[in-house]
């Protein structure tokens, strides 16, 4: 192994030894190196290069201070403008939809506090005549069968039970109409069934 | 009066072709003897040339403007014969130990009619009893002045193995110029 690698360590220097003496030798200049061949090439060269357009350009704009293009000499304020451009148009967008936004918000707002009022009215003609009711009832206890007595509370005690449910609805979705549509509605039929109940037994306001 | 050269190659480089002509006009006879030296074969070199100087036209945008354009020229001109040779005859990149890989190949011997015109008879002698290797590792090294490092990157053969062709390849070029004397 070691043998082997001075044998090539020995032949390496034998060669750049001669390396050395031969440098000195220059045959290749004695030779001609501009010799123009028998045939003209450029047609051929041209009819190559006529549709291939122009070079890739890859060479950087640092290596060609005094010979910049246009679209060199421009790219940076241009990018810069474009940058800018960008900017702006992001900022008016995005002032618009918070803009929008607002709106909505403010919408939604005016939406929910009519909505409060509406059913605040409501409940309080509700509980006018709920109390009403319950005045007129407790005068007439002895004359109305108390079986139907009974089974009207009941009725009462499930209107308000859902009563109940649906405004636990509209606290958890305000903007949600449909809740407050059904709750009108129950007080709507509550006040038909108390009217029904009075007429049937000749109980008068 | 001929156009600066740096001229030229940004005309070129921006799709001038008036130009670029002007520019293959100034460089055609260099690339031309190149191409012929490297390869040893007229009509070859012809076709060389020709692609070399395509070649140029589309890579002429990365041209920095480092060195000579014809520096640049001869390094790219250098590439397409060593492509070629690879392709299509016998390149030995790896190290060298047998004498006969200096023989004359028999595609050589057949191209005896293809003979460059007009050159130092025993030295254009001496260049086609080379191998295409050792040839184009002298005439890259000797002429166009690379070290060898450069003709490793270039060749893709060890720094060795170019010293050693190219050792070979001036013993060879001795031999025949003390014999011609």
């Amino acid at each position: 192994m070691s043998y082997k690698k001075d044998s090539m360590k020995n032949k390496q220097q034998g060669v750049d030894d001669d390396v050395k003496y031969l440098d000195e030798v220059k045959y290749l200049d004695e030779l001609n190196w501009d010799i123009q061949p028998d045939r003209d090439l450029w047609p051929d060269v041209h009819s190559n290069i006529r549709f291939a357009g122009k070079p890739e350009l890859l060479v950087k704009s640092s290596t060609l201070p005094a010979h910049k293009s246009a679209v060199q000499r421009l790219w940076m304020p241009m990018s810069m403008a474009a940058c800018m451009m960008l900017a702006l148009g992001a900022f008016v967008m995005s002032s618009l939809s918070f803009q929008r936004a607002q709106d909505t918000y403010q919408l939604q707002a005016s939406y929910i506090d009519y909505q409060k009022s509406q059913i605040s009215l409501i409940e309080q003609q509700h509980a006018h005549v709920r109390a009403q009711f319950t005045t007129l009832l407790s005068g007439e206890l002895g004359t109305i069968n108390p079986a139907t007595v009974a089974e009207v509370q009941a009725v009462l005690l499930t209107i308000d039970s859902a009563s109940l449910e649906l405004k636990e609805a509209i606290l958890a979705q305000p903007t949600n109409a449909n809740y407050s549509s059904m709750l009108a509605h129950t007080y709507q039929q509550e006040l038909n069934l108390l009217n029904k109940f009075k007429t049937a037994n000749g109980m008068s306001i | 009066m001929l156009e600066e050269e740096s001229q030229l190659v940004l005309r070129s480089q921006s799709g001038d072709q008036i130009a670029y002509e002007k520019l293959y006009r100034a460089n055609i006879g260099k690339v031309f003897a190149l191409c012929l030296r490297l390869c040893g074969q007229k009509e070859l070199a012809e076709d060389l040339a020709q692609e070399s100087f395509i070649r140029a036209w589309q890579k002429i945008g990365s041209f920095r403007g480092d060195s000579k354009f014809s520096s640049w020229l001869f390094r790219l001109t250098s590439n397409v014969v060593i492509g070629h040779l690879r392709k299509h005859s016998k390149w030995q990149v790896d190290s060298l130990d047998e004498e006969d890989s200096y023989e004359t190949s028999e595609w050589q011997q057949t191209q005896s009619v293809n003979r460059p015109f007009g050159l130092h008879q025993e030295i254009d002698k001496a260049l086609r009893c080379l191998s295409d290797t050792a040839r184009v590792v002298l005439i890259m090294h000797e002429y166009l002045g690379y070290q060898h490092n450069e003709i490793s990157d270039i060749t893709g053969m060890a720094v060795g193995t170019s010293k050693t062709h190219l050792h070979r390849a001036r013993k060879t070029l001795k031999a025949q110029a003390e014999q011609a004397a």
